[in-house]
């Protein structure tokens, strides 16, 4: 009511124009929701001390006061004047408004009470004020000035409060997640921050699915080889990967995953010696693809080159022609010689990239790994297979044992019941390094172009990917680095880029549309024109909480053309 | 499980006919490197002629046998075979029967519990270790009813 009262106020005391007024209306009445709701308690270090916010009136603001005074002075001078500014107390006493003399002078008092200085009025919106009030720094004393500038003539007076960027997760380990920042997530994080609609199947050792840090987006873990428990990890590996791509972010424990929100499922293919084999590798891809997920991981391989394990290339190949992306690690044994060594049979063909399954498989996006300063660690494989690269790790010294810091490492979620290799105790995360590591960074980002655009296909994922890339090492395309570092926000907007864009303008409104569609767009009565009567329908159910105020921006829109 | 039975009861009766002689004139192939499952290979059957799908078709003959009008189904379908020359569902049974019983099978069963014409004919052979994996494969390819044979080769997790 009180809003409605400001409105007609406008309307007669308003010299210009009545018919600019009428259409400009609905800007006055913005300040809807602030009106007959209570205020909550503010809590002390939520706001900038001293600051405040306030918003007068329309034709109230302390410039246009001093304007009408002075006016008021001049005319004061004739008799004519004189009358007129009666005429204008007399209408004042009626409606019990003050005059502008009383509105200048309560608000100098009001400044020198509270120490006020006003330092800036706003460009964008010239009826809105920002002051400092010297000593006012407790929530008490904030509700004292604010009910004190209840007398003036102001829509409402606020602290002003403190925003945080919200893509820096709260997560108490997100600061040793170097590999975060060396991605951009943050920037990315603001585009996206995952659906729970993308699924990411993690072929690997399971998944510590009731791990409190991942128990919110961790649907299942599914045993195939022998040693796997249901919802659980042979290994811990898999608990690892898993965190990267979505541990629950901003919940003040843990890491931060690249998802905020997602479904990712487990295959356990692994022995809790960390092995596995074309059969269960199969199986675990064959189970993901008759899951329908939109990208699987595979942290893992053997020194077996192509057309040699028709099996395991026959499920991939299935998985590309249902559109599943397939993302693999590129293998550890850079730093071997090719050969066979007894201790480390896996490295057989040393670090040949294109001599190990499922990564020089093609259509596979094949990972290789960088170190906090986008260094090629040694251990990584390289080759003409090499497709990107992504946050590994880089241990000092060529060594495999990670800074408990994670410093050197990848820092995510551990199994629970297993001991992290850095510490050989139990510990909920654990740093660790590999191409393993790698992997679930670009996986993440695959599911998080997901979200943002469904019919995104393999081909055209590998080819944002690529095409975004922040180049590492020589030009272009090389075999230790492939395309370079992967850019979350780049490949985002890239993804962004190929969905039809609703269209930005209110009007002319197409035929044949629904009518949620064209209250969305400002014809809130669904009469195929966007007038005055739209806003007040509008109104009317944004006060019972029935529309939303992404409409109103429609009003703005269209009024203010 | 049923199809497994049906096939080791088969493999006895095989045993007592004495199995024909292959002539498995294959040059062996080099060692493979890489590390593999002790005993265990992957064979892929082109479709139609996995041993399930051949078991199916000698199960159809059998019921056709109980009725006349089967029976005469059956002997047209003899007399086309003989003139194309084709062997028949037993025929191809055995052949596979013939190479199992020679590298020393224990057990075959499809691999992926999923449906689909690959995954169905795709079998894990579980072997006694008497024939090399080498061999075992060779044998299987020498199959005109098997489209490849493989090691279960070993994947290992790339954590460092």
């Amino acid at each position: 009511m009180r809003s409605l009262i400001i409105y007609m106020n406008c309307i007669r005391s308003n010299y210009r124009a009545g018919l600019a007024l009428l259409l400009l209306a609905p800007i006055v009445l913005f300040p809807l929701p602030t009106f007959a709701q209570p205020t909550p308690d503010i809590a002390p270090g939520t706001y900038f001390e001293g600051e405040f916010i306030v918003r007068y009136q329309e034709n109230k603001t302390p410039e246009i006061i001093s304007d009408q005074v002075d006016l008021r002075a001049q005319r004061a001078e004739t008799f004519v004047g004189r009358l007129q500014n009666t005429q204008e107390d007399v209408s004042a006493s009626l409606k019990g408004e003050k005059t502008p003399e009383e509105l200048k002078s309560s608000l100098a008092q009001l400044e020198e009470t509270y120490n006020a200085t006003r330092i800036q009025q706003l460009p964008t919106d010239p009826q809105m004020y920002i002051y400092t009030f010297d000593g006012v720094q407790s929530p008490e004393s904030i509700q004292e000035i604010r009910d004190a500038y209840q007398e003036a003539p102001i829509e409402y007076i606020q602290p002003n409060f403190k925003y945080y960027l919200s893509a820096i997760p709260t997560d108490t380990d997100y600061p040793k997640q170097w590999g975060m920042k060396l991605i951009k997530a943050e920037a990315g994080w603001d585009m996206a921050q995952g659906l729970s609609t993308v699924k990411v199947g993690v072929v690997d050792s399971g998944i510590d699915r009731n791990h409190p840090d991942l128990i919110k987006n961790v649907i299942k873990s599914e045993p195939i080889a022998p040693g796997c428990v249901n919802n659980g990890d042979s290994n811990g590996h898999g608990t690892h990967i898993a965190g990267v791509i979505g541990a629950t972010t901003n919940n003040v424990q843990g890491v931060a995953g690249l998802n905020w929100d997602v479904s990712i499922l487990g295959y356990c293919v692994v022995s809790p010696s960390g092995i596995g084999s074309s059969l269960t590798i199969a199986q675990g891809i064959d189970k993901a693809v008759a899951d329908g997920v939109d990208v699987i991981n595979i942290s893992l391989g053997g020194p077996i080159q192509s057309g040699q394990d028709r099996s395991v290339e026959e499920a991939i190949d299935r998985a590309l022609a249902k559109d599943i992306t397939v993302v693999a690690a590129a293998g550890n044994c850079g730093a071997i010689p090719p050969g066979y060594h007894p201790e480390k049979p896996e490295c057989l063909w040393g670090g040949d990239a294109n001599k190990y399954m499922p990564g020089s498989h093609l259509g596979v996006i094949n990972v290789a790994a960088i170190g906090p300063q986008n260094e090629h660690p040694t251990y990584s494989n390289t080759g003409s297979s090499i497709t990107i690269s992504a946050p590994g790790g880089n241990p000092q010294g060529g060594s495999a044992t990670c800074q408990i810091s994670g410093a050197d490492c990848i820092y995510s979620t551990w199994d629970r019941y297993k001991n992290c290799p850095a510490t050989s105790s139990l510990q909920p995360y654990c740093p660790v390094a590999g191409t393993s590591m790698a992997a679930p960074h670009v996986t993440g980002l695959i599911a998080l172009m997901k979200g943002i655009n469904k019919g995104l296909t393999p081909g055209r994922i590998m080819n944002i990917i690529n095409s975004t890339a922040d180049d590492l090492g020589s030009n272009d395309r090389d075999p230790i680095f492939g395309y370079g570092r992967i850019d979350i926000p780049e490949a985002l907007q890239r993804a962004k880029a190929t969905v039809t864009s609703t269209p930005t303008t209110p009007t002319p409104l197409p035929t044949g549309m629904q009518c949620s569609e064209q209250k969305q767009l400002g014809d809130y009565d669904c009469n195929g024109i966007v007038n005055l009567a739209d806003f007040e329908a509008w109104r009317q159910d944004y006060i019972l909480g029935k529309a939303n105020l992404t409409q109103f921006e429609w009003f703005r829109a269209a009024f203010t053309k | 499980m049923r199809n497994i039975q049906v096939i080791s009861i088969a493999f006895t009766l095989l045993a007592l006919f004495g199995a024909q002689s292959i002539s498995a004139q294959i040059t062996p192939e080099a060692p493979i490197q890489a590390q593999y499952a002790p005993d265990e290979i992957i064979v892929q059957f082109a479709s139609s002629y996995a041993p399930h799908s051949l078991q199916q078709q000698i199960d159809h003959e059998k019921s056709l046998q109980k009725t006349f009008s089967g029976q005469i189904q059956l002997f047209l379908h003899d007399q086309l075979r003989t003139l194309t020359k084709e062997p028949s569902a037993n025929d191809h049974l055995n052949n596979i029967k013939t190479v199992s019983i020679k590298v020393g099978a224990l057990d075959m069963s499809p691999m992926f519990d999923v449906k689909g014409e690959s995954q169905e004919n795709t079998y894990l052979v579980k072997l006694d270790g008497s024939t090399s994996i080498e061999k075992a494969i060779d044998l299987y390819e020498g199959l005109a009813e098997v489209i490849y044979a493989q090691p279960n080769y070993l994947y290992e997790l790339y954590s460092q």
